[in-house]
């Protein structure tokens, strides 16, 4: 069926077979797993899968749906409990059963599930099983089986003895695991909505808060040791410039620090960002202190956008943190609080304006935190530098995807590009050419580069492409040398289709022995005896098993199989069978096969030396239309299979009567 | 063909769109090295993928610039966008050297999403909508439901969330272009989810 509704077509044989397999697997309820089936193959499960999926839903028939229940008995033997083989299975049935009713198997893969039921199950009967022998399996991950485990944690029949457990059945259901933890996020980030609101709302003491700053900034400001102190407010805003210069290639990333703190900080480790470190100018030594101010911070520019945007929410939660925070060990905890506030920030955060801005009031109050007590030095510099500094990237600007040319050092085009976020896009009305109502010029400038720029781009692009560039230009001279040879063949590396010519033979005997020959099949044809197969010469016939080409051995153990069979013994009796036939033939073969064979056979002046003997059913195959030929070479056929006696008989009877509707014309391509 | 039960709801639950991918013909051959080399947002790896990949902020997408002059555009959040989006793609491309034109601008795919608020039973749902569902737990964690009109897919997961678009798998291009198919679709959904709904 597959056949004939061309599914097999540019698809890799074992796998249609596979499919076809797996979904009799599934209507008999086998504890057959699409990944063994893969296992088997050696091939990706969710390829397999698809070729699975594709298949069911061409050939309407809808598998029922595995019942993880299914694979107990079966992984409980691989278990090896022994005796209580049994009692565990009962109990894992029990417990699944349990966890069905607690929604936990809806989406998951069944294996996954049985594996936690029968680890479980077999703890409570004293069975040590580890974990890692479940999995092995199993055949799922560890931490699949883990989160399982805790998920069944969580509901509340796990709080039940083991007794309680195989007596009572608790009348209340769970929701599934994914339902509560969208939950919980939802509600999560409505808390943050309304956290973000309130930091609003303290909007109007930021300036007093920034003298404040300042002031403090200020007094701490001796206490930078030697080389820090070097740095002045100049330094600073040079520094600042490079940061603004060098942004980060993604947020998070490991960045130049703002400001900068004693040696001692250094240990709080952090890298400097690789494209910093060419384009600053801060003197070397005090580069390993900057690195140690915090290796998860975000690029200080971030924290001058965030500052400028969401002044207020800054400053409230900075006034909070700050009686916070005071007596807090400065450095260290500091530093690590702050890395794990902005990491998880930034791991949830998206680009979604509101967490945008939920993000940018955490890492302020982060920022805030530290610039704040006076511990610090150069810290303070570095606050102070910024604020006054007016260069306000908006957040997204930062947070997106930012393209490399950042790291060149291209500190004009950026400034330009971070300062002007808020175009309206107006609404356009396009045409056949560009309408350029709507697109403001000067932003799409800001997209392109400058010479200098454009020059050092090409200079890195060249270099990180140069092999591939090089293999281009060995080709190309390969070939022109060829052309010049005259012998420049195109498409070289496509393997070039071997057209044979169709066998010229006397008997179907000699196409056959000539076909063989050409296709250099395997040695263990006994030639002879196919001379004398239009003599039905059955029980000699040499089991042509060792087709490679032609069959995968899966094909063999499914009763449900069209007749691979088939299409050998179609080969065999040669009925002439071309070199078309011998070479194109496909496993999911259906009566339409027979029709190529007589096609081929239509291209071979091959006689009717073959005895007809009209025996067998050959309703099946003799479909008159375009195809020229005779009943009787079908016939050969199939009284080959059947002296065959093989299982695809049954296959044939099985599609006997049964007509596909299709003509040679479909034989596309044979 | 899809079995609907005549109830009027749907409680406010708009489906959010969440990508739209539309195509345009710049009409021109374009040298994606040039093009990669001058502009600032512009990734171009030719041993990887042969075309310019350029982002732009606002709005946020991705467009995909092949040599031929055809461009993908991807990430915009509503038609408006999208097509604002390629247009500025043009323009840089224009601003670039290039003589492009803005032709056949068509959205290809849309996709959306929302959440029904209740946990589904999708084994339920796979054994009466059987013609258009197909639930493979072994496969992927959410069914697969096929509507016949407008021609959606539907992607339903156990937690209630739905999504919404017009091809899985790349099997079959053709769908949801239109902002109200989807719409449609998951007033039809709706419904039916509501009868699977975990008690």
């Amino acid at each position: 069926m597959a056949v004939s509704k061309h599914l097999t077509r540019g698809r890799k044989m074992a796998h249609v077979i596979a499919a076809c397999l797996y979904l009799v697997c599934r209507t008999e309820g086998t504890p057959h797993m699409l990944l063994d089936l893969s296992d088997l193959l050696q091939v990706n499960v969710y390829v397999l899968g698809k070729t699975f999926l594709l298949l069911a839903r061409e050939l309407c028939i809808n598998a029922p749906a595995i019942d993880p229940c299914l694979y107990i008995p079966r992984f409980a033997h691989l278990l090896e409990f022994g005796d209580k083989n049994h009692e565990v299975s009962m109990t894992a049935l029990r417990l699944l059963q349990r966890m069905k009713r607690d929604w936990m198997h809806t989406g998951r893969r069944p294996s996954g599930l049985c594996g936690a039921a029968l680890l479980v199950a077999a703890r409570m009967h004293d069975f040590r099983r580890t974990v890692k022998e479940v999995i092995s399996v199993v055949k799922v991950c560890e931490s699949t089986l883990r989160k399982r485990l805790t998920e069944f944690e969580d509901t509340p029949t796990s709080q039940l003895t083991v007794d309680e457990f195989m007596k009572i059945d608790l009348e209340g259901e769970c929701d599934p695991p994914s339902y509560t933890a969208g939950q919980k996020k939802l509600r999560m980030k409505q808390l943050e909505r309304v956290l973000s609101k309130q930091l609003e709302e303290v909007e109007g003491e930021i300036s007093s808060y920034q003298d404040a700053i300042e002031i403090e900034l200020e007094n701490s400001r001796p206490k930078a040791k030697g080389a820090l102190a070097s740095l002045t407010k100049d330094g600073l805003e040079r520094m600042l410039g490079i940061s603004l210069e060098a942004e980060p290639l993604r947020p998070g990333s490991p960045l130049l620090p703002l400001g900068m703190r004693s040696s001692s900080d250094a240990a709080c480790g952090g890298e400097l960002s690789p494209g910093c470190a060419p384009s600053t100018r801060v003197p070397a030594h005090s580069l390993p202190a900057l690195a140690g101010w915090s290796s998860q911070f975000v690029h200080p520019c971030f924290w001058l956008g965030a500052m400028q945007s969401c002044p207020g929410a800054s400053l409230a939660l900075l006034d909070r943190d700050r009686d916070r925070d005071r007596d807090r060990d400065k450095d260290q905890a500091w530093g690590s609080s702050v890395e794990d506030t902005t990491s998880s920030v930034f791991g949830e955060e998206d680009a979604e304006d509101e967490e945008l801005e939920a993000a940018a009031s955490h890492l302020n109050k982060d920022f805030y935190r530290e610039l704040l007590g006076g511990g610090l030095p150069g810290s303070s510099e570095a606050a102070g530098g910024p604020e006054g500094r007016g260069r306000p990237p908006a957040l997204e600007s930062l947070l997106g995807p930012l393209p490399t040319a950042a790291s060149l050092g291209i500190s004009d085009s950026i400034r330009e590009c971070i300062s002007s976020q808020s175009r309206d896009p107006k609404d356009a009305c396009g045409d056949g050419e560009l309408d350029l109502s709507g697109i403001d010029d000067l932003e799409i400038d800001r997209y392109i580069l400058n010479e200098a720029e454009a020059r050092v781009k090409a200079e890195l692009w060249t270099r990180e492409n140069a092999e591939y560039l090089r293999e281009q230009r060995e080709k190309e001279a390969r070939i022109a040398k060829e052309r010049e040879l005259g012998i420049y063949k195109e498409h070289k590396p496509k393997k070039s289709c071997k057209r044979r010519e169709p066998i010229q033979a006397s008997t179907a005997g000699e196409a056959i022995e000539k076909m063989l020959e050409q296709k250099k099949i395997s040695s263990k044809i006994n030639y002879s005896v196919l001379r004398d197969l239009d003599s039905k010469a059955g029980a000699g016939l040499p089991r042509e098993d060792a087709r490679p080409e032609e069959q995968a051995p899966a094909e063999e153990q499914a009763p449900a199989k069209k007749l691979p069979r088939r299409k050998t013994s179609a080969s065999r009796s040669g009925a002439g069978s071309g070199t078309s036939v011998g070479k194109r033939l496909r496993p999911m073969v259906s009566p339409q096969l027979a029709k190529k064979v007589a096609v081929g056979e239509a291209l071979l002046p091959s006689p009717s030396s073959l005895e007809a003997e009209p025996g067998g059913p050959t309703a099946v195959v003799v479909e008159s239309g375009p195809v020229s030929y005779h009943p009787e070479e079908d016939a050969d056929e199939e009284d080959a299979d059947e002296e065959d006696g093989e299982p695809c008989v049954s296959a044939l009877q099985m599609m006997g009567g049964d007509d596909y509707g299709c003509d040679g014309d479909e034989d596309d391509g044979y | 063909m899809t079995p609907m039960t005549p109830v009027s709801e749907c409680p406010g639950i708009v489906p959010q769109l969440q990508n739209i991918v539309s195509t345009v013909n710049l009409a021109c051959q374009l040298d994606l090295k040039k093009i990669a080399l001058h502009a600032k947002n512009a990734e171009y790896n030719p041993k990887r993928f042969a075309a310019v990949i350029m982002r732009i902020r606002e709005p946020r997408t991705t467009a995909l610039i092949f040599s031929s002059g055809k461009m993908v555009c991807t990430g915009a959040k509503s038609e408006e966008q999208s097509r604002l989006a390629a247009r500025k793609y043009a323009r840089v491309v224009q601003k670039l050297g290039f003589p492009a034109r803005f032709l056949d601008f068509k959205i290809q795919n849309m996709v959306g999403s929302c959440d029904v608020r209740f946990p589904i039973r999708l084994e339920g749902l796979v054994l009466t909508h059987q013609q258009f569902s197909s639930y493979e737990p072994e496969l992927f964690p959410g069914l697969i439901y096929r509507m016949v009109k407008p021609r959606i897919v539907l992607l339903i997961f156990v937690s209630g969330k739905v999504v919404l678009t017009d091809y899985v798998n790349l099997d079959f291009f053709i769908g949801a272009k239109e902002r109200s198919e989807i719409y449609e679709a998951f007033e039809n959904i709706y419904p039916i989810l509501k009868g699977f709904k975990k008690t």
